[in-house]
């Protein structure tokens, strides 16, 4: 602080009219009895600095002059005077006259405020009668100092230091010692301003000492008396921290609570070194405590805590209490209880699946999930549950999973029956462990099955027939591997169709006719395979015309008729229509007498033969 | 002494198997009772008596080659079935492809599969031995017909099925063996009384004997060769049929004692 010069003053200002208004309307009293009081201001200030003094007279008797010496005596015993006048008006019962010190109406020996020590302020009324010091015991101080008695400063503050009244250029040295062990703490080899102003600033450290108290001097080569030395004393620096930090407001478990602040200096400057207690209070009150330290590469310091798998959940409490932290000097903060308030909530785990994305419905299913807490640890106790579930809704298979403690994952395998359809299933992953609530997670895997085609097989009663006689179809020997046969579709090849798993269909004109089967698998995928069936022309006579190969039985005629007495006959959806059978005798006659010829045939008769005669 | 039923058909497809299984299993009700699968290029018959591979140490085809005693082959099905008066026993035939072909290969004698039937029949004191053969005509088949006591023919009512069925009766013929024609999957919409007409008809013109005619049944066909049906189902119409078969052949072979009850 430095303190403005200004030329002296003097001003006399009445106050009277105000009084008047409220008087009673009286005369005014002759020779009133007045009362006085002297001021200085500012009360302490640094040399060079401009007092301004302050006579408040009231009482005084209006239309009377006034006369006031104003004498200022410096530390050194001399004197300087101001002699200031004032008349009062008709009315005017109280005044004000206003003095600076030192200005051009003083007059004296006395130092201007350029020595340390109390400057005594006398006021003396000369007019209308004489009155001694009428307010005894004013003084003002002027110090080298910008902090005002009892001159204390706290650490990283900064002390100014100004005397006045040397040489201009003249040189000086600024010291600062300790008062007991007179450590000097600090010099400031200068020289005097033009005006003669001797001015230094000391930093006080962060670790200056507050064991003892300081000394301040200021010597040029100018005398002065008294000396310009000074006491001042230092303490330790309150600490700013405002507020406490939380690197998260809601934290998962396994994951570090991280707690960060600021100290801060008087000067504005950053604590770098010390320690903090940190109190972190659990949802159920308990507590635990922390150190915070500073981090270099946040330029903060940080207190963190690494929450279990299973630590409570809720409202966890980080606070640091009042002179909790100190850099390691003695310097102290907060001054009031700071604190953060974050949630703890249970860990959402991290699933993830590995497999094939591709399968072949009844192939197995493998595959492996890692199964991670915030943290990144595994986890390796579940339950831990896993499904299959078709897109299209109604299939959802339950999938053993195992922990494999030697991969380190969770391993996996189903195979979906053969029934399952083929398409987008769903692989889903779910996970919890027996935290309390638990920390739970799942993934989905979208798998494609693909579905198997079905085979379309089937035999003929005969590849060759007359028009009109029935051939039976018979599709039993079709499958699906991976599925079962929803749909059977005959084509005849002569425009006819049918649906039924085994067929009957008759040929009205000869011909080479392809018959075809396609079935359809619970998937929709479709199959075909086809036969050729010849349709020969019908004999002409059954007369036994060397031409015609075939014996037609009269007996199996007359069966066949009976068979058909009915005309048609219906079972289910079957439908019988015509069955003739015919079957040659002679060539049934020539292919036993051929198979009887064959060598092994005779060998076994001889042999059953010898064995008889035996 | 061992009476040897052989039944066979000559194209696949006609229900043989199922119908040996289902005869077998009605007759062992009453009778000790062995089947032999002799389908040995396509053994099923293991299947229908809920056989699995574990179950099986050794097969008909090792009694062949002589690798293997009766007593290391035949599988009593008697306590699986709950058979308190008959008994059930099986030989099964090889399902390993190297085996059939060993077999195959150096071919069946006479005297091997007489001394095998016998050794088998003797073993377990039997009454009868169903030996269920391989459709088609073919040495194995020739050895049955020739080895048997009495041969069952199945046959669907189709125009292929009964020429081949014809020719066997012919083939019969010659070893003087009695042949019995079993007309199965009568398809629906044929009335039964029609079916046992033209069967009967049948035999008589092929100089065989009617056995039965078995329907076209979807219970027995969705039954799906997992297990022996009549053992399931006793009191269905197809379990009265073959109960009717059986009882049938028994009087035509002579009555063999029943086991005491």
């Amino acid at each position: 602080m430095q303190l403005a010069r200004s030329r002296g003053v003097a001003l006399a200002l009445a106050f009277s009219a105000l009084l008047g208004l409220v008087s009673t309307g009286l005369p005014p009293i002759v020779h009133a009895v007045e009362s006085y009081k002297v001021q200085a201001f500012p009360y302490y200030s640094q040399e060079g600095s401009t007092i301004t003094l302050l006579l408040t007279v009231s009482g005084a008797s209006p239309s009377t002059s006034y006369g006031f010496d104003f004498i200022v005596q410096d530390p050194a015993n001399a004197n300087c005077t101001s002699t200031i006048q004032h008349t009062t008006g008709i009315v005017e019962t109280g005044f004000y006259i206003i003095v600076s010190f030192p200005g051009a109406l003083f007059s004296g020996s006395c130092a201007p405020t350029s020595l340390v020590g109390g400057y005594r302020v006398y006021v003396n009324q000369t007019k209308p009668v004489f009155k001694r010091n009428v307010n005894p015991g004013v003084f003002f101080l002027i110090g080298l100092v910008d902090s005002l008695p009892p001159y204390v400063y706290v650490r990283t503050q900064t002390v100014h230091i100004q005397a006045t009244e040397y040489q201009p250029g003249e040189p000086a040295i600024v010291n600062i010692r300790t008062t007991s062990s007179l450590t000097l703490v600090f010099t400031n080899s200068t020289t005097a301003s033009p005006a003669g102003a001797v001015t230094s600033a000391w930093k006080i450290p962060r670790n200056a000492t507050v064991m003892e108290g300081y000394l301040v001097s200021v010597s040029g080569l100018t005398p002065k008396s008294p000396s310009d030395t000074q006491p001042f004393s230092v303490q330790a620096a309150p600490m700013t921290i405002s507020t406490l930090g939380s690197s998260k407001l809601v934290y998962q478990r396994t994951e570090t609570f991280s707690f960060s602040f600021q100290p801060v200096y008087p000067d504005g400057s950053l604590a770098e070194t010390g320690i903090a207690l940190v109190t972190l209070a659990r949802p159920d009150r308990v507590n635990v405590t922390l150190t915070a330290n500073y981090d270099v590469t946040s330029q903060e310091f940080l207190a963190v805590y690494k929450t279990a798998d299973t630590n409570q959940t809720g409202t966890w409490t980080a606070s640091v209490a009042p002179h909790a932290f100190d850099d390691g000097n003695g310097n102290d903060g907060p001054s009031t209880m700071i604190s953060v308030s974050p949630q703890l909530q249970p860990a959402s785990l991290i699933v993830s699946i590995a497999s094939k994305s591709n399968y072949a419905v009844s192939q197995q299913i493998m595959f492996n999930a890692t199964i991670q807490y915030p943290d990144g640890t595994s986890l390796q106790a579940g339950p831990v549950s896993s499904f299959l579930a078709f897109s299209g809704g109604g299939h959802n298979d339950s999938v053993p999973i195992l922990y494999d403690s030697t991969l380190q994952l969770w391993i996996g395998s189903y195979t979906l029956g053969y029934t399952e359809p083929g398409g987008l299933w769903s692989l889903e992953v779910s996970a919890s462990d027996s935290a309390s609530p638990s920390n739970s997670g799942f993934a989905v895997r979208v798998l494609t099955l693909q579905d198997r085609p079905p085979i379309a097989s089937f035999t003929e009663s005969a590849i060759t027939a007359l028009p009109g006689v029935a051939i039976n179809f018979n599709g039993t020997a079709s499958n699906d591997p991976d599925g079962t046969i929803v749909n059977f579709s005959w084509n005849f090849g002569d425009g006819s169709t049918g649906t039924t798993l085994i067929a009957t269909h008759s040929y009205s004109a000869p011909g080479t006719y392809t018959v075809e089967l396609t079935v359809t698998d619970n998937s929709g995928t479709v199959s075909s395979s086809t036969s050729t069936v010849t349709v020969e022309a019908p004999p002409s006579a059954p007369n036994g015309n060397a031409t015609l190969p075939l014996f037609y039985f009269g007996i199996l005629a007359a069966v066949i008729a009976a068979m058909l007495g009915g005309g048609f006959a219906y079972f289910g959806r079957h439908r019988v229509t015509h069955a003739n059978l015919k079957i040659d005798l002679e060539a049934v006659k020539t292919e036993a007498g051929r198979i009887e010829n064959n060598e092994f045939f005779q060998s076994v008769k001889e042999q059953l033969r010898k064995e008889k005669d035996d | 002494m061992t009476k040897v039923i052989a039944i066979h058909s000559f194209k696949g497809g006609t229900g043989k198997t199922t119908l040996t299984a289902n005869l077998a299993s009605t007759l062992a009700l009453t009778h000790r009772v062995g089947v032999m699968d002799l389908d040995l290029s396509g053994p099923g018959l293991h299947v229908l008596f809920g056989l699995k591979k574990g179950d099986i140490k050794a097969t008909l085809t090792d009694i062949f080659l002589g690798d293997a005693s009766p007593d290391e082959v035949i599988i009593d099905l008697s306590s699986k079935f709950g058979l308190k008066r008959g008994c059930l026993y099986f030989c099964p035939a090889s399902n390993k492809v190297e085996d059939m072909l060993r077999l195959l290969k150096s071919g069946l004698e006479v005297s091997v599969f007489q001394d095998t039937l016998k050794r088998v029949g003797e073993s377990r004191n039997l009454d009868y031995i169903i030996v269920d053969t391989h459709p088609g005509v073919e040495n194995d088949t020739v050895l049955a017909m020739g080895c048997c006591d009495a041969l069952v023919l199945v046959s669907r009512v189709d125009q292929q099925d009964l020429f081949g069925t014809a020719v066997m009766v012919l083939l019969a013929e010659t070893f003087e063996k009695p042949t019995y024609l079993a007309l199965n999957m009568v398809p629906p919409g044929v009335r039964i009384k029609d079916a046992v007409k033209v069967g009967k008809e049948l035999a008589q013109l092929f100089k065989s004997k009617f056995l039965e005619a078995f329907e076209f049944q979807m219970d027995v066909i969705n039954n799906l060769s997992r297990s022996v049906f009549v053992m399931d189902n006793p009191n269905s119409t197809f379990a009265h049929k073959v109960s009717g078969a059986a009882e049938a052949l028994v009087r035509e072979l002579g009555e063999a004692p029943r086991v005491a009850t």
